[in-house]
């Protein structure tokens, strides 16, 4: 096992009043300044129930957004130690995960009949889950999870979205109405249907990016590998990442969580 | 519309962004029931629309009430749009306009408490489409009819609906036999002449075109929501009923869209001709309008053995077949690795359209550590076109190893390209996979040895490849090392030029024999083609005069393996170069460094010109015969008197010498520039 970096990060953005973007690092999670964690090799965490890292991206306006994103990752971090039990194999994370998610979605549903302009509210989400050796990965909506590898970064999630789909079947589509086909919550129309994977490779001298896509529709790949690839320490790096997003407009609420493999 | 959206807060101000798209999430459209109301029946809509119910398939995007207009003494309909929500204004000038049989009116619009509304025609026979009730096919040709008159007069006004579904068509008279198109809550005005226009949509998911996908729209993505709307209300239900969005999305764009047996073969050719996703082939207005005089009209199947959509690799690389793309990532190596290292997702998604199989293996080729991004590249290129020549440089493309060898030795570029290529992992990735894997596993072999020393090791590897190729060709200059007088306690130091005129690399030792001990040469190592070796011979002071001699030896990889380079140099005592050393030193204030090179000008020149001050008057025998000059017996005052006229008279002689000499000087110039 071994020892890891992570730093999390978040802002409004220059054009919003409010973050309705959240992250999560190993129970805390907060929508401001930034959060650094250092984790010896072997700890004990990674090893049960696993180290859960989150991005969640608001939706439904205002406070709705928000919370939607404050509840689903408080839901996330609460509940994890209940649906991961030690022995578990591989299988059974990946369908706890799913499990556990859509009990988040539950979750901000049912704050949603609490009062009507939180009906529609909902969140997309991104995150890992560093259990052992393994890495897992899950997404829904348009929140990213990048990998930094040998000076490429490469991107692990496809957005569930239009554009997302023709991802899929290998056609890039510039797409700017920004739908999302995917989230927690949402609403009547809001459908929940996680996508993780397991196994991902996440090996010494990686770095995870996990991203709203404040950060992603501003910010251009390659200068994000540039910034990545710096000496710098990986709050600098972090805090950079936030700078060029909002120099190029931050339109967005913007979330960045780093995590680096040493 | 049941979309949800990332909304500003009031306060701020709106973005400038066309129709506000951009700054909100959406969710596509389900068959949503309706959100939560904000006005009550009895209350007033801008102090003019009283409603008397909330209508019940309003979405998310906005609230729809049935309202009475005391004014004009009519029940209307009113949207209220939620939030910051704003129609573009344009469209809705538009359609304020926009009267036809066939279409719900839009009376007016305006805003209320910074809410959009937008006053509309009532349609007394409600909503056409009532889940879980299947229609007849005559009521659903009924209904074709009249959305066809509509969606003629809409595009023909440059409007594209857009958002045509079961749920956006509402019957006009209680009676329920007119059928009128409403909602243009998202349609937006064509450009004129611009046929396919990219816009900001966004569009419900089960009745979206394959090209909606594309985020382009064009008149005939309303006919393909047509057919799905045919589909639905003949069932009673979508035809994507608890489908996830990406296998929805999957049946629009690649696979066919099932059209039930059960209906009839007149239905069915209709909705084959609606469900086309190729905007050519899909029926429009005049194919609909044929099929509903009951002509019988083709439907166009597009035979796609290539793939739907291109893979783009970079701007204006479009690749259609797995040959192209490896082509084009073979040409474009750096727009390749950043395929490969930023979007191999994308990348293998789009193989796996064509072979599951091999995207499978590509993926993992990725993701295995241990090989560089060049190697992984060409792997992925090897593997999508297993018989592809070896792309060395623009220009230099080789079908076999030996072919490869001789084109990496064409030139200095060819070569650079081949020692990065060979060293980066790139050839022997090439040779791995396309039948020639010997090579690559002789190389191997080799490889380690050749780490710091590149060239050396190509050279090795062009000889594996093709063992025919001939050696480097050594010449050196001069072929016989010649330091003349050396003073004893003094040193000179010519250089030897050592160079290959052959093809390949040219790399060996120089060494010495019998060389007394005050030889240094400035390298012992010889490499490259261009080699300048520095002999310095210094001679001790107690050095006997005399000639000496010894010899240099090199040993190279060129054809004479081995070639003997006798030296001889003559120790004088310091005394004698002392004495000789008045003549030196003028000489050289004379001509500098160069006295050897201007004496040699100076003596050729002065033979030429002699040559060429008799081959003037050759071509003349009189001229001849008058200007021959005979000194004997004259005083010296006459012979230069005579000479000077002889001069003065013959200026074409006068010319030849001066362009003579100045041919000299540029010749001495040059001799000396040259060393």
């Amino acid at each position: 096992m071994r020892a890891l970096h992570i730093y999390g990060t978040s802002s409004a953005g220059k054009v919003r009043a409010v973050n309705e973007d959240r992250f999560l690092i190993a129970g805390i999670h907060e929508n401001a300044g930034g959060v650094m964690l250092h984790l010896p090799a072997g700890a004990e965490l990674v090893r049960h129930p696993g180290l859960l890292v989150a991005v969640a991206d608001g939706m439904g306006g205002h406070a709705a957004g928000e919370l939607a994103s404050r509840i689903a990752l408080q839901t996330l971090a609460d509940q994890l130690q209940y649906y991961l039990k030690p022995e578990m194999d591989n299988d059974d994370v990946t369908r706890q995960l799913g499990h556990l998610i859509l009990f988040a979605d539950g979750a901000i549903r049912q704050q949603a009949l609490a009062a009507p302009e939180f009906a529609d509210m909902g969140c997309t989400l991104v995150g890992i889950l560093l259990r052992g050796e393994n890495c897992f990965c899950f997404h829904a909506g348009d929140s990213r999870l990048y990998r930094h590898r040998q000076k490429f970064l490469q991107q692990l999630t496809q957005d569930h979205s239009p554009a997302g789909m023709m991802q899929r079947r290998g056609v890039e589509v510039n797409d700017p109405s920004r739908q999302v086909t995917n989230c927690l919550g949402g609403g009547p129309a809001g459908v929940c249907a996680p996508e993780i994977k397991g196994a991902v490779s996440f090996t010494s001298g990686d770095i995870l990016l996990l991203c709203s896509d404040g950060l992603s529709e501003m910010v251009p790949v390659e200068e994000i590998e540039q910034t990545l690839q710096t000496e710098a320490p990986l709050p600098e790096r972090g805090e950079l990442l936030l700078k060029l997003a909002n120099d190029r407009g931050g339109h967005d609420n913007i979330t960045v969580v780093l995590i680096e493999s040493i | 519309m049941a979309d949800l959206t990332k909304r500003m807060p009031a306060a701020e101000p709106a973005k400038r962004m066309p129709g506000g798209a951009a700054e909100t999430k959406r969710l596509p459209e389900g068959f949503a029931p309706a959100a939560a109301v904000s006005v009550r029946p009895g209350e007033r809509i801008d102090d003019q629309f009283e409603v008397v119910k909330p209508l019940s398939d309003a979405g998310g995007e906005a609230e729809v009430y049935l309202c009475r207009d005391p004014g004009a003494g009519r029940e209307v309909v009113v949207k209220l749009y939620r939030g910051n929500f704003k129609p573009k204004m344009d469209i809705v000038q538009k359609l304020k306009g926009l009267k036809h049989e066939d279409i719900i009116e839009v009376f007016d619009f305006g805003e209320w408490n910074g809410r959009f509304y937008e006053v509309m025609e009532h349609a007394r026979g409600g909503p056409v489409f009532v889940p879980n009730r299947s229609m007849s096919e005559a009521q659903v040709i009924q209904i074709v009819k009249e959305v066809n008159n509509a969606l003629h007069f809409c595009h023909s006004r440059g409007i594209i609906h857009r958002d045509l579904k079961p749920t956006n068509l509402f019957y006009r008279n209680p009676d329920k036999t007119d059928v009128v198109l409403g909602d243009f809550g998202i349609s937006s005005i064509m450009e004129e002449g611009e046929e396919l226009h990219k816009t900001t949509a966004h569009h419900t998911t089960h009745f979206s075109a394959p090209e909606q996908y594309l985020n382009q729209v064009h008149p005939k993505t309303d006919y393909y929501a047509l057919g799905i709307t045919i589909l639905t209300l003949l069932k009673g239900r979508s035809p994507f009923e608890g489908w996830t969005n990406e296998a929805v999305y999957t049946a629009h764009s690649v696979q066919k869209v099932n059209i039930p047996e059960t209906c009839s073969r007149r239905l069915q050719s209709l909705l084959s001709g609606l469900l086309t996703k190729v905007i050519e082939d899909r029926w429009g207005y005049e194919q609909v309008t044929r099929w509903l005089n009951g002509e019988e009209v083709e439907v166009r199947v597009a035979k796609t053995e290539r793939h739907q959509q291109p893979f783009s690799v970079g701007p204006g690389l479009a690749a259609h077949t797995l040959q192209e793309l490896a082509a084009m990532l073979h040409s474009n190596w750096q727009h390749g690795l950043g395929i490969l290292g930023r979007k191999a997702e994308v990348l293998c998604a789009w193989v796996a359209e064509e072979n599951q199989q091999l995207a499978k293996e590509i993926r993992e080729s990725i993701e295995q550590p241990g090989l560089s991004w060049d190697e992984k590249l060409m792997q992925v290129i090897c593997w999508l076109d297993p018989g592809r020549p070896y792309l060395l440089a623009p220009g230099y493309s080789a079908d076999t190893p030996q072919e490869l060898a001789q084109q990496i030795c064409s030139n200095e570029r060819t070569w650079q390209a081949g020692r990065d290529q060979l060293f980066s992992g790139v050839i022997p990735m090439w040779l791995r996979y396309s039948r020639f894997g010997a090579f690559a596993a002789a190389w191997e072999r080799h490889k380690a040895e050749f780490k710091e020393r590149k060239d050396q090791g190509l050279d090795v590897f062009v000889r594996l490849l093709d063992p025919d190729l001939p050696p480097p060709r050594i010449t050196v200059s001069p072929a016989k090392l010649e330091f003349g007088r050396i003073a004893a306690g003094q040193e000179k130091s010519p250089s030897l030029s050592i160079a290959n005129h052959g093809r390949g690399y040219l790399h060996g030792k120089i060494t010495s024999e019998g060389a007394p001990p005050g030889l240094r040469l400035s390298t012992a190592e010889l490499e490259g083609n261009q080699n300048q070796v520095t002999v310095t011979l210094r001679v001790s002071a107690t050095a006997e005069p005399g000639k000496q001699q010894f010899g240099l030896r090199l040993k190279t990889n060129a054809g004479e393996s081995e070639i003997l380079i006798p030296c001889t140099y003559r120790v004088i005592s310091a005394a004698a170069a002392r004495a000789g050393g008045g003549m030196a030193r003028l000489t050289k204030a004379l001509f500098g460094a160069h006295t050897r090179q201007v004496a040699r000008a100076m003596i050729s020149g002065a033979l030429l010109g002699f040559f060429l001050r008799f081959a003037l008057m050759l071509d003349n025998p009189a001229a001849w015969q008058r200007r021959t000059i005979n000194f004997s017996g004259q005083s010296w005052e006459t012979v230069l008197q005579r000479s000077l006229e002889f001069g003065r008279s013959a200026p074409l002689h006068y010319a030849a010498f001066f362009l003579f000499a100045l041919f000299l000087a540029g010749w001495a110039w040059r001799q000396a520039a040259r060393r």
